[in-house]
């Protein structure tokens, strides 16, 4: 399969099921709700290491948040309920609570609902209060600029986390440039995250490592630079390659975002893409498989 | 739809608790007709009183043209639409868990008591103890909506456990008085001692001329995320006025006699 001038390979990206919430933050300015969001989902590219992924979904205009004021819509993924949690209450009790004018609510109801106001309540030492209105609870927090309002809890639900496709291409600019136009095109798609920085990774990984006791290492296959040394996964004239990874909140939601990016990764390219992969444990360890060629028919 | 008309205005005191769009739902009118009512101390039947017509939905119920001395209407109501085109007596409300009670006029005494979910309207006006507590009990209102057009009588949320009460007018005095969480909102003036004995919960009147309430110590100016929610509950439930009117208020916490954490959120 050719798209505009671009191979699309003939393999899948392997994905891993999840649990995944979506916190609403508002606050006194879009600018200060961007840098709420953009804190809490900081150091939140893996779950490997990072206890959870986590990425802004869009900005929210201030007719679309409970308090009308301006927000931001964030997406956090973890490997169960538990570690959702666990990232739910420290990042949004380090990284919201924490920041000037914020309220917090639920962005999800359904599904067994992970606490939220309901553990950082005690913050306020007895000076916290609830408060219930329109069938939904409330928490409001004492804290230096007035108060910290936070809902009780926030529903989460089974997702879909490693869907993933890899731009191979001659020039690391033009690769870049490819990969940024992915990613300006899946921002526009909802139920989506792309957890690595700017949405982008150019440290790929395969399973396991030489060493013992480290998970996982550089996916030589795709580092150009050791291409005459290792069995290279690289064509003949790419010299450099990124991948872009999406959580998502469905499979179609994935698979959607991953169409997307596919096209508008190889649109405009000017002959300096050439080729689309993905990547994979060989179908063995993710239930779900995004075969490039089938999303892209 | 189920119609009762009014034929003539009771002698005493008439009741009609029980009568619920979703307990007569599947009851064809002259069985509805036999359903027994109390009239002061006199037993009577629902035809006795009522013409009954019955058409299309189930679970609406109108009762057309009422009268101050129908009581306990909608009184244990838990689902459906009772709509009241006139004034109705005591009790409207009571006890009442689900589905919505809309009176075109005016309530009585003791609208709301013991309410435990769904939503009460009152386009006129309520009377004394609105969302209070049955007699012996502990608590009054815990959970639901009320929202008054006009204005209410004394002692609106007494023991109120838990809920929103809507005055779009005035209220008399002791509002809030023993209130133990839960939201009151108030448009016009409020009369003496409101917020006496508060435990927890929050009153927000709107209305600049709020009376001396001195068990409460006053906190400053906010401006409340909170409330920002209560404006746009307000906005959606057709109170547009009244939401005009949320931004920074004054927070006054008490009743420190209590040593309670209920507050009065005041115009600046």
């Amino acid at each position: 399969m050719i798209i505009d001038g671009v191979e699309i390979e003939d393999t899948f990206a392997e994905a891993f099921g999840m649990r995944a919430t979506r916190l609403i933050v508002t606050a006194d300015s879009a600018g200060w709700a961007r840098i709420a969001g953009e804190t809490a989902t900081g150091f939140a590219t893996s779950v490997i290491a990072c206890g959870a992924e986590a990425g802004i979904e869009r900005m929210l205009d201030p007719a679309e948040t409970p308090d009308g004021r301006p927000g931001i819509a964030i997406l956090l993924f973890a490997i169960n309920r538990e570690a959702l949690a666990k990232a739910v209450r420290d990042r949004v009790g380090q990284c919201i609570l924490t920041c000037p004018g914020t309220a917090c609510y639920a962005g999800m109801s359904d599904g067994d609902p992970v606490p939220l106001g309901r553990i950082l309540r005690y913050f306020g030492d007895g000076h916290q209060a609830a408060k219930r209105l329109a069938g939904r609870r409330f928490w409001r927090i004492p804290v230096m600029d007035g108060e910290f309002l936070c809902e009780d809890t926030v529903g989460q639900q089974k997702a879909v986390g490693g869907g993933n496709f890899l731009i191979l291409g001659r020039g690391r600019a033009a690769v870049l440039a490819a990969a940024e136009r992915a990613i300006a095109a899946m921002r526009l798609l909802s139920d989506i995250i792309m957890p690595f920085p700017g949405g982008i990774v150019r440290s790929g990984s395969k399973l396991g490592s030489r060493y013992k006791g480290l998970s996982a290492s550089s996916n030589l296959a795709y580092c150009p630079t050791v291409r005459g040394v290792v069995a290279t996964a690289l064509p003949e004239s790419a010299d450099a390659v990124l991948e872009i990874v999406i959580d998502g909140l469905s499979e179609a939601a994935i698979a959607s975002a991953t169409a997307a990016g596919i096209r508008a990764a190889c649109a405009g390219g000017g002959g300096a893409i050439l080729r689309i992969s993905a990547g994979n444990y060989g179908g063995k360890l993710g239930a779900f498989h995004f075969h490039l060629r089938k999303l892209l028919a | 739809m189920i119609r009762l008309t009014l034929k003539a205005r009771p002698s005493f005191r008439l009741s009609l608790a029980g009568i619920t769009p979703d307990r007569i739902a599947d009851v064809v009118a002259a069985e509805l007709e036999r359903r027994p009512l109390v009239e002061g101390n006199r037993r009577g039947a629902l035809g006795d009183w009522f013409r009954v017509e019955a058409s299309g939905e189930p679970d609406r119920l109108v009762i057309v043209a009422g009268d101050d001395r129908l009581d306990d209407i909608g009184a244990g109501m838990a689902a459906g639409e009772l709509v009241v085109e006139g004034d109705i007596g005591a009790g409207a409300g009571t006890a009442m868990s689900g589905g919505i009670l809309r009176v075109a006029g005016s309530v009585g005494y003791g609208a709301a008591t013991a309410m435990r979910g769904g939503e009460l309207r009152i386009a006129g006006d309520a009377g004394d103890q609105l969302g209070g507590a049955l007699p012996g009990e502990r608590t009054g209102m815990s959970e639901g909506v009320v929202i008054v057009g006009g204005n209410a009588g004394g002692s609106v949320g007494d023991r109120m456990r838990r809920g929103l009460i809507v005055v779009a007018g005035a209220a008399g005095p002791f509002c809030a008085a023993r209130m133990l969480a839960g939201t009151i909102i108030v448009g016009g003036a409020l009369g003496a001692q409101p917020g006496i004995a508060m435990r927890r919960g929050s009153l927000v009147a709107l209305d600049a001329a709020v009376p001396p309430a001195p068990g409460f110590a006053d906190c400053g100016v906010t401006d409340l995320a909170i409330v920002q929610l209560i404006g746009r509950f307000l906005a959606r439930s057709g109170l547009a006025a009244l939401a005009a009117h949320i931004g920074p208020l004054r927070r006054r916490v008490g009743d420190l006699a209590l040593n309670g954490k209920g507050e009065i959120l005041t115009p600046p």
